[in-house]
């Protein structure tokens, strides 16, 4: 008899939560970029999608800002049913560029006489309330009589670092490594007194990640080392280079602070106390051989190193 | 009343079944682990050695600890395999790529959390693991004294180079503490260790010589001057510098080593 109760009461709370799911409604906000190499175009696409429900009562409205190396370049805005959607563009795939949407809902204007809407469900996007994108929306049960009004959601922002970048980015999570580097982190030119960027840069790509403290730690080496010569056999790897070359999964020449040495002018002992007197970890010889010296500056350095 | 009896009676018993299941499953686990620190593939070793220091509640297991301390002494056969397979030329981090290298130094540094270095087994294994003599490992090890001066004094006469290398550091930081009267080695240790970097001092590996000649400018005294003069005007070691004109590194080493003993002996008298 109890348990009959209690299933009975199950019931009827489950079939209050469905009533109440039934009102629940979706708005999906989003911002992408392509970059068409071919016509070197950057191509921005904002968008505000609304589920069916909602749009009997509301109308989408999009706004997209497309920057180039952070400097706006054009802003254009479009409403829709269901979806509204813009694109923006500009030429250069080579610059940084990033995308930044703002949603909105428009209340639909119906002209019934009375100059309003009256949003007999009990729908409604209140001005001034903030509303998460992609998140269940639950209206308030309240009868709604509105002047046409655009309500602002929130908005979606995406970067692109610009080719070939955004490709060696995105290797960093494919390959494991547990930092992901940003547009900022590459350089195409980056070099010391003795050092050229192409010399540092052991990767695949005509951009690296090339930190100060590598810079300045092989000067300060090739200084203790008696100013003589430094080869850099491996500097700098993007993740699939790091791999094909059987680069640790978490390498420091991915992270930009490490180097290979050898100086044809000195001594393993002699290379691997001018690292260590210029705050360089160094791998032991026994790991190492005598061929070459790894150095990096990774901080907090093994203890046996 | 009855009833209520009957289920903390099965709640009881799921509870011990549970129990019992997760310490079985962590049995398995730990000997799934341990089997696979046996593979022959480097990397499954590798895999094994992470996943056992992540598992805290096994990883200070008396059955873990000594697989680890064993895993280093075979990880210390490959490495020096490797050289000599070379020739002293490749290191382990050159033939199996410098993840090895990574793998070793957080072995060394999990089995360093719990190995027992009164444990003369123990100690030996890592007196002869992979460490740069200028390592806070090294230091470690150095801070042994007597106990891990003989294991120095036979890695000393080693065929491998850096061997010989680490050996002669750590004995010239087990000097310089005996120096400082932190110890008291018996005397005729502290002649054993000052005749190991005498003799290091003409090995024929320039690394050993310059670690040999810093280890005696630490730990040295006077009588230990006329042998580094010695060295500081006859070493062979030359490297081309600028302008056509070579420097002696070793020599270098040992007027720098002459010059800290003699500052040393200056501030005694004062």
């Amino acid at each position: 008899m109890k348990a009959l109760r209690y299933a009975l009461m199950s019931c009827l709370f489950l079939s209050v939560l469905q009533s109440v799911e039934a009102l629940a409604d979706h708005v999906y906000g989003s911002s992408s970029i392509v970059n068409d190499v071919a016509n070197n175009q950057v191509k921005g696409y904002s968008r505000t999608e609304l589920d069916y429900d909602t749009a009997a009562y509301y109308t989408a409205y999009v706004c997209g800002e497309l920057f180039k190396e952070g400097v706006s370049q054009v802003r254009a805005c479009q409403g829709g049913f269901i979806t509204a959607s813009i694109n923006t563009q500009f030429t250069d795939v080579s610059a940084a560029s990033s995308v930044l949407s703002d949603h909105y809902v428009d209340m639909q204007y119906y002209d019934e006489g009375n100059q309003s809407y009256d949003d007999y469900s009990g729908y409604s996007f209140l001005p001034g309330n903030s509303y998460p994108l992609d998140w269940l929306f639950y209206p308030p049960f309240q009868f709604a009589n509105h002047y046409p009004v655009s309500i602002r959601l929130g908005s979606t922002y995406v970067q692109s670092c610009g080719n070939p970048r955004d490709a060696i980015i995105a290797e960093y999570p494919q390959y494991g490594v547990s930092f992901t580097p940003i547009c900022g982190d590459f350089t195409q030119n980056a070099h010391s007194a003795h050092f050229t960027f192409g010399e540092l840069n052991s990767g695949d790509f005509n951009w690296a990640i090339i930190r100060n403290s590598l810079l300045g730690g092989l000067e300060c080496v090739r200084t203790g080392n008696g100013n003589q010569p430094l080869t850099i056999n491996s500097g700098y790897r993007n993740p699939a280079h790091n791999a094909a070359v059987g680069g640790e999964s978490q390498s420091r020449h991915m992270f930009g602070d490490a180097a290979d040495i050898a100086s044809t002018a000195g001594s393993w002992q002699g290379l691997h106390d001018a690292g260590k007197n210029c705050g360089a970890c160094v791998e032991p010889q026994r790991g190492s051989g005598p061929g070459h010296v790894h150095v990096d500056w990774r901080g907090a350095c093994p203890q046996d190193w | 009343m009855k009833a209520k009896r009957l289920s903390l009676f099965t709640l009881i018993a799921m509870l011990i079944v549970g129990v019992v299941f997760a310490m079985s499953q962590k049995s398995d686990d730990q000997t799934i682990l341990l089997s696979q620190l046996q593979s022959d593939d480097w990397k499954q070793r590798a895999s094994a050695v992470e996943k056992l220091i992540a598992s805290r509640s096994i990883f200070r297991s008396a059955e873990v600890k000594n697989a680890l301390i064993d895993l280093v002494d075979r990880e210390n056969h490959v490495v020096e395999a490797t050289l000599r397979e070379s020739n002293g030329m490749e290191g382990v981090s050159v033939k199996y790529g410098e993840g090895y290298s990574e793998y070793y130094s957080t072995l060394l540094g999990a089995v360093d959390q719990i190995a027992d270095y009164n444990d003369k087994r123990t100690l030996n294994i890592l007196v002869h693991s992979t460490y740069n003599p200028d390592s806070p490992f090294a230091m470690k090890l150095a801070s042994y004294g007597e106990a891990v001066v003989p294991m120095l004094l036979e890695l000393a006469t080693s065929d491998i180079a850096p061997d010989r290398g680490n050996a002669v550091g750590v004995l010239g930081e087990i000097l310089k503490v005996e120096k400082y009267r932190l110890t008291r080695l018996p005397a005729e240790t502290l002649e054993q260790v000052e005749q190991a970097l005498i003799m290091g001092t003409s090995d024929e590996d320039i690394g050993v010589r310059i670690l040999a000649v810093r280890s005696l400018g630490k730990g040295g005294n006077k009588d230990t001057v006329q042998l580094l003069e010695r060295v500081a005007q006859s070493d062979p070691a030359a490297i081309p510098a600028d302008a056509g004109k070579n420097r002696y590194p070793v020599r270098e080493e040992a007027m720098k080593a002459i010059r800290l003993i003699k500052s040393e002996e200056k501030r005694k008298t004062l």
